[in-house]
């Protein structure tokens, strides 16, 4: 009981604080590990109180704004109720392999890619590319000003308060010749078909309250000289965009999901197309007002 | 004071070495989970090309083609892909070295495996890459010269240089470095010594020469020849290929249009397998060399700050790997991490999130509570063990190669940082920690035992006054006794 000894009136335990010492441990290292685990949250929609109604994914359709508002913006008029926009100029739904390098930002923000990490809630390797991007802004020609914001808008979105998801693509897929479909593999994410059904069962999975609904291309044209090639006439390699529209409604069906058809339900845009298109692709103000209001009236209709 | 110093240092030791635990079982069920899966890197394709012909260029040592070859054969061999076998095999080499490298340090076995569990470690054992191998042989290269083994650390020397060209530069560095601070202390046996140093030394360089004379055919692969003009161009030039062409000289713009220019700045790995390439084609090597230094200093006078920012941003990312990557995923660092996070995460996303920002956000946790505990006891700190020193040789060199490396693969190319050049410093920084704490975990055992040596001999000394004490009694009794 040496160790038990007397100093000018005090006692010392060395094995009381010996478990001192240990409790003193544990508890500093339990909360360093908690906060290295978790860290701190980052949620601007929830420090908001308000979670967005409505959440667009898709391309430059989507994405682009023509006179400073956009598809997004007159919808948020339309229903009344905070619209997000997750579009990215230039991107396609399918994951093109070949194109696919660290910093191919346009390749790296397909459909899949922006699906996946909205089901992982994980934009951590989005983020990374997207920051690359922006360095090169001014150089790389599939990096646009507005990515930073949209991808930290919808990293911030509580997918399970979020209503609709409305995913718009196939215009890129359609343009650069991406396959339409694999018959050996449904879920080939290289084919138009392929990334959407992964998609769809990623998101679904992840978030089964919340309703995606696919909203398909409009129609567009290209003039060649004095021929004018469309949606209906011009194959890229892949097919024309109305068979891609096809297949949306198709796999839409096959999953019970709604389907907004923007390719024929607009009326025949072969003659008024200068009133909605600016440059054969692309919305102006009145074609972004015409399928937000499309969009807001398939929206309130019932499930 | 000297009391709570010691409990306060106690408490930092356990608590870094229960977050050390954190990480070896969040790192350990990562490698359980994905040993199995394939990462898809581009340069692994190359490898598997030059695993074909066994010929390759500058960029690429061969020794891991011919492993990777060794591995296919093996799988028609054996049930398990030649991706699953060289894990298990790089794992078990990067564990035996730190384990080498880790003499002298408490708890060794967890130490290796704390090392080896940090993300960028963990994920390169796993891939087929040849950074976990280069960096494994190049710490036993360290770790034999520093131990007097030279003739077996050239060798690992010579090893992580075929495994990575750029490794043979650094190694050299490094093994001659720590030779001469070997022979710098030794007074008996210097010549002998010396002599073994120097052979060994020699045979390195005659069979790098000789390997690479056979196996290495510059342009083989397409790419520009790797010199430092070229790698000057690429640092200093890169992405202003296009918006700086009016300043080129004349012999560049008649080789390249503008389109050329344009799609070169889009792309940095253009400028290996096109520009140079043309040029070299267009002038020849020499006369090509010239072009670059000129296009360089040009870039550096035109844009120095923008070069100078960039250059400063990739080093400091290069020195602080986790950091870096932590920053990266937040989307507030420039780098090519994004790739090497989404191939860790395919398999088990969850898990890979968890991990990752655990050691991102852990390495500076540790580095500041072991760097301040070892601070505030500096003076009491000491001389080192016997075992210590020859390990704290070993994580100074470490760190100085973990300079050197940073310093290298900043210097020569631009926009292309990437984790998976900062093997060697996540393991120089690991081999820093684990230093830190074998003196911090000495210095409290050392205060524990004086403590309870001190508590028996104050006990001893009380228990004897105590005896003197009743003696005396008892001697007053018996003389009050015999006094009536």
């Amino acid at each position: 009981m040496g160790w038990l000894a007397k100093e000018k009136g005090k006692t010392a335990l060395p094995a009381a604080g010996g478990l001192g010492l240990w409790a003193a441990s544990l508890c500093i290292a339990g909360l360093l590990a908690i906060l290295c685990l978790f860290g701190l949250p980052f949620a601007p929609w929830k420090a908001a109180g308000e979670a967005p109604c409505v959440v667009l994914l898709g391309d430059s359709i989507i994405g682009g704004s023509f006179d400073g508002e956009g598809i997004a913006v007159y919808l948020e008029k339309e229903l009344g109720r905070p619209v997000l926009n997750g579009g990215f100029g230039g991107t396609t739904a399918s994951r093109q392999a070949d194109l696919l390098k660290p910093y191919s930002v346009g390749a790296g923000l397909c459909l899949v890619n922006v699906a996946d990490a909205i089901a992982d809630g994980d934009f951590g390797e989005l983020n990374a590319l997207v920051a690359y991007g922006d360095r090169y802004l001014d150089i790389f020609d599939d990096m646009l000003d507005y990515f930073p914001r949209h991808l930290e808008e919808l990293e911030a979105v509580p997918f399970d308060q979020v209503e609709y998801l409305v995913i718009e693509h196939g215009t890129n897929d359609y343009n650069r010749g991406l396959p339409l479909d694999n018959p050996q593999d449904p879920y080939d994410t290289g084919t138009f078909g392929g990334a959407l059904r992964h998609a769809l069962e990623r998101l679904k999975g992840a978030y089964p309250d919340l309703e995606v609904i696919l909203m398909t291309p409009t129609w567009c044209f290209i003039v060649q000289g004095e021929e004018v090639l469309d949606g209906d006439s011009a194959d890229f390699g892949g097919g024309c965009l109305g068979e891609y529209v096809g297949l949306e409604k198709e796999i839409a069906e096959g999953y019970g999901i709604r389907v907004l058809d923007n390719y024929h339900g607009l009326g025949a845009w072969e003659e008024v197309r200068e009133q909605y298109l600016y440059d054969g692709l692309h919305l102006n103000a009145a074609g972004q007002q015409l399928v937000a209001g499309r969009l807001a009236d398939f929206l309130r209709q019932p499930k | 004071m000297k009391k709570y110093g010691n409990e306060a240092r106690t408490v930092v030791v356990r608590a870094a070495g229960i977050l050390a635990l954190v990480q070896i079982v969040l790192g350990s069920a990562w490698t359980v989970m994905n040993l199995g899966g394939f990462q898809e890197f581009r340069e692994t394709e190359e490898i598997l090309e030059i695993a074909k012909t066994l010929v390759t260029d500058e960029y690429v040592g061969i020794l891991y083609p011919v492993l990777v070859r060794f591995a296919l054969a093996l799988a028609r061999l054996l049930p398990l892909p030649y991706y699953g076998s060289l894990s298990v095999f790089q794992l078990a080499v990067c564990f035996c070295a730190l384990y080498v490298a880790l003499k002298g340090v408490p708890y060794r076995p967890l130490a290796a495996l704390f090392i080896l569990s940090f993300p960028i470690v963990n994920q390169l054992c796993l891939a087929v890459l040849p950074q976990s191998l280069a960096a494994s042989f190049l710490l036993l290269g360290l770790a034999g010269a520093s131990r007097r083994h030279f003739l077996a650390g050239g060798v690992c020397w010579l090893l992580a240089g075929l495994f990575l060209p750029e490794y043979f530069v650094l190694g050299a560095v490094l093994y001659v470095g720590c030779l001469l601070s070997v022979l710098w202390k030794e007074k008996k046996a210097f010549r002998k010594l010396f002599c073994r140093g120097v052979l060994a030394i020699l045979m390195v360089c005659l069979a790098w020469g000789g390997v690479k004379a056979a196996a290495t055919r510059e342009y083989s692969r397409g790419r520009m020849a790797r010199t430092p003009a070229a790698m000057a161009l690429h640092r200093m030039v890169w992405p202003n290929f296009s918006n700086t062409q009016y300043f080129w000289p004349k012999e560049v713009l008649d080789v390249f249009g503008e389109e050329d220019l344009v799609r070169v700045s889009r792309d940095p790995e253009k400028v290996l397998t096109e520009f140079g390439i043309r040029l070299e084609e267009a002038y020849g090597k020499e006369a090509a060399q010239s072009l670059y230094w000129d296009m360089a200093g040009t870039a550096l006078q035109v844009r120095t700050r923008e070069i100078a920012a960039d250059i400063a941003g990739d080093f400091l990312s290069y020195c602080f790997p986790p950091v870096s990557l932590g920053l990266a995923l937040r989307g507030e660092s420039v780098s090519l991490n994004g790739w090497n996070y989404g191939e860790m995460a395919q398999r088990t996303p969850v898990l890979a999130r968890y991990y990752v920002s655990y050691s991102c956000r852990a390495f500076p946790v540790l580095v500041v509570l072991l760097t301040v505990g070892w601070a505030l006891d500096l003076k009491r700190c000491g001389k080192c063990g016997k075992g210590e020193e020859g390990f704290g040789a070993i994580a100074a060199w470490s760190a100085a190669g973990a300079f050197l490396a940073a310093a290298w693969y900043t210097l020569s190319r631009a926009g292309m940082q990437d984790c998976r050049n900062a093997a060697w410093i996540q393991m120089a920084w690991g081999l820093g920690l684990a230093f830190l704490f074998s003196r911090l975990a000495r210095r409290s055992r050392e205060r524990a035992d004086v403590a309870v040596r001190e508590a028996g001999a104050e006990a001893s000394v009380e228990s004897a006054a105590g005896i003197s004490r009743e003696r005396a009694e008892v001697a007053v009794g018996q003389e009050n006794l015999n006094g009536k």
